[in-house]
């Protein structure tokens, strides 16, 4: 099955500045993420070929949309977001293509199926989120707090960050993981 | 690049641990056999697009909180800011017309410029004091203090 516009590219490699092909090198690292994120929300397989398809739009809107991008931004959370657009424009045509078979229960699923984004957006964006929010990081372990802020606010690789606590990176990534857990059900908790 | 030990990627079922899905998600697992893996894997490959998805809500929200920090680091309400573009707008553009105007009267009888210049100058003023208005957030959301340690009291190993 292929995704409407998939492969609409008409330029091959050769036609890349140094500069595009830099950017979709970067972006090729995130293809795993991608399809982990794609296969999460639209229940696929790992061999279903439309996974392949959906990847294959998402690098392509990335592309296409790389000069919009802010410079100096980070690349992952971009590439996330279109990802989880892609998911859900997929999510709402699947559920539209089913309604035509049985009219009630899928008009139900399209309205269902989660704007890709707005949630935390929405949390976050109002002061009393952000309290929480606030409220929410000063309760976790500080091992953990330190591990997450200095990945997501500082920007450390594992690596660095394990240097600079001075824990092996298998820990780092313990921190981080539980960290991050507890900190979303900590927010959704007190909301 | 191999991040995780090898010990520590595996379950005992054969997938891979949750410290192995969180830095795949992190785009920190590297190369090797745990990415073959995740080719061939439903199970490991949802894990890590669910801990790609918390990461997300995580980012955007600390982003959030660091904006906000940074506004309020620089004595603006951060919120009223962004709730009132309309009122801030009119009022840079009054403050334009009074100069406009103390500007004319200040120098009425005296040497005045070249014709027509007042009206030129207004618009300067006005769409001057719109632009600033608009890119304000902008121009002031770069120099943020350190979340970590000035907003939050936390220190930070150097």
């Amino acid at each position: 099955m292929g995704y409407p516009g998939a492969g609409d590219r008409a330029e091959g490699p050769a036609d890349l500045t140094t500069a595009e092909r830099a950017w979709g090198e970067r972006a090729a690292e995130l293809v795993l993420v991608v399809r982990a994120v794609l296969a999460t929300q639209l229940r696929l397989g790992v061999r279903d070929p439309a996974l392949d398809d959906l990847t294959q739009e998402v690098v392509r809107r990335a592309l296409d949309g790389q000069q919009r991008a802010r410079p100096g931004a980070p690349l992952r959370p971009w590439v996330l977001g279109i990802a989880r657009h892609v998911a859900a424009d997929e999510g709402r045509r699947r559920a539209r293509l089913a309604s035509l078979d049985e009219a009630g229960p899928a008009r139900a699923k399209l309205e269902g199926f989660p704007d890709p984004g707005a949630d935390p957006e929405e949390l976050a964006g109002r002061a009393e989120g952000l309290e929480r929010l606030r409220t929410s990081l000063a309760q976790l372990p500080e091992s953990w707090r330190r591990a997450l802020l200095l990945f997501h606010i500082e920007d450390l690789s594992y690596q660095e960050i394990a240097r600079q606590l001075r824990v092996p990176l298998g820990t780092v990534a313990t921190w981080i993981a539980r960290g991050r857990a507890q900190l979303v059900a900590l927010v959704r908790k007190d909301g | 690049m191999t991040v995780i030990q090898a010990g520590a990627l595996w379950r005992d079922d054969g997938h891979l641990t949750l410290d192995a899905v969180t830095a795949a998600a992190d785009g920190q697992l590297g190369d090797g056999e745990a990415q073959v893996h995740l080719h061939g894997c439903d199970h490991c490959l949802r894990a890590v697009g669910e801990a790609a998805l918390l990461t997300s809500d995580v980012a955007d929200m600390l982003a959030s909180l660091r904006q906000e920090e940074t506004l309020r680091a620089l004595g603006a309400p951060a919120t009223r800011r962004r709730l009132s573009p309309v009122a801030a707008i009119a009022m840079s553009t009054a403050m334009a017309v009074l100069a406009f105007v103390t500007g004319r009267l200040s120098v009425s009888g005296g040497d005045d410029g070249p014709q027509g210049s007042g009206s030129n100058d207004l618009g300067l003023m006005v769409s001057s004091a719109t632009h600033l208005q608009l890119r304000a957030p902008e121009l002031a959301a770069p120099a943020w203090p350190s979340l970590s340690r000035d907003c939050l009291n936390l220190e930070l190993p150097q």
